[in-house]
């Protein structure tokens, strides 16, 4: 584990060179952006909370101590800003179908998925079917799934990162799973 | 479905490869035999594939200068906040209120100490003429002394 060039890096950070922490930034800032946006679904929300990621990181410097991949860590802490984020009354809507549009006009990820991405971004159709059927999994299925197939981390590394057990996170991708192929097949459906 | 089928949840976790040896090996021999296990599979395989290929975003064009803004802000921020704790560690406010209740402290008991003499100063005051004739008063009590004036008459 040591011999993670990020944990040297972070390392280096710690002990004050600041070009150390730029380094890093540049490094994984495009990934966490990623995971942030396939969270949440709105790239704005998404930058948002990868600042929000890298800003804990600086302020966790002094503290840091490298008992996992630094990789990890940092998916933590992403982790913890996207769940917490999401937690907030602005983004909560569970009664909400996947087409409605919220008379304030506020976007949370159902709005975004159908809104701001597609507004801003030429995804194809494949993509937009694939983010509906993300932001209709509950937050901690989507957190585990995301760090699993995106993220490539093991189930011991996600259940550091969302705080539950090995075995917990074994059935929240299950679960993720299979409603990810009942809504695909739904959204599927309906867009023919 | 044939009798003995894999668990999906196992199912899911030998996609990921997270089965031990032993069972990891049991749903491959079982895979051999069972195509409803082998669909589920490929089903699972083919949502992850859909999944991992999901266009990803670049930063926007102002994400990074956004980003150094916010560091420079907490930098600031932080720098205020060391200015406001001394070397060891105690903020600047805790001492200078310290000092002020230790000032008010000594006004208070100084004006206390002050007090118990107060009276005896202001009846001396009053009564500084007997005290200049001290000598002469400590000696009237003899005036009041029978035996000593009994004398007196008798050598008289």
């Amino acid at each position: 584990m040591q011999n993670d060039s990020d944990i040297q890096l972070m390392l280096s950070f710690r002990d004050g060179d600041k070009n150390a922490f730029r380094e890093l930034y540049d490094k994984h800032k495009k990934r966490v952006i990623n995971y942030c946006f396939r969270f949440c679904g709105n790239r704005s929300v998404a930058e948002d909370m990868a600042q929000e990621t890298f800003l804990r990181v600086l302020k966790a410097a002094r503290r840091y101590e490298p008992t996992a991949r630094f990789s990890t860590w940092l998916f933590k802490i992403a982790s913890n800003v996207c769940l917490n984020e999401l937690r907030r009354p602005r983004y909560r809507n569970p009664t909400e179908s996947l087409e409605e549009e919220r008379e304030d006009g506020k976007e949370g990820f159902r709005e975004a998925v159908t809104s701001d991405t597609d507004r801003d971004f030429a995804f194809n159709e494949m993509d937009s079917v694939v983010r509906k059927a993300l932001g209709a999994l509950p937050d901690k299925q989507r957190a585990a799934l995301l760090l699993r197939i995106d993220g490539e981390f093991s189930y011991r590394e996600i259940g550091e990162q969302i705080h539950c057990s090995e075995n917990h996170v074994k059935i929240l991708i299950y679960r993720a799973r299979q409603q990810l192929k009942e809504t695909l097949a739904l959204v599927k459906g309906e867009s023919i | 479905m044939i009798k003995g089928c894999i668990k999906e949840e196992d199912l899911s976790a030998f996609t990921d490869g997270e089965l031990s040896g032993p069972k990891s090996r049991r749903v491959e021999e079982h895979l051999v035999n069972c195509l409803e296990c082998r669909e589920k599979l490929a089903e699972m395989k083919a949502s992850d594939g859909l999944f991992r290929s999901f266009a990803e975003v670049e930063p926007s064009a102002d994400f990074d200068r956004s980003f150094w803004k916010k560091v420079r802000e907490l930098e600031d921020t932080r720098g205020k906040a060391r200015w406001f704790r001394l070397p060891w560690g105690l903020p600047r406010p805790v001492l200078a209120s310290g000092f002020a209740v230790l000032l008010v402290f000594a006004l208070v008991f100084n004006k206390e100490a002050g007090q118990p003499v107060e009276k005896e100063e202001v009846f001396m005051a009053e009564h500084m003429e007997l005290l200049n004739e001290f000598e002469l008063i400590q000696h009237l009590d003899l005036l009041e002394d029978w035996e000593t004036i009994k004398d007196m008459k008798e050598n008289t």
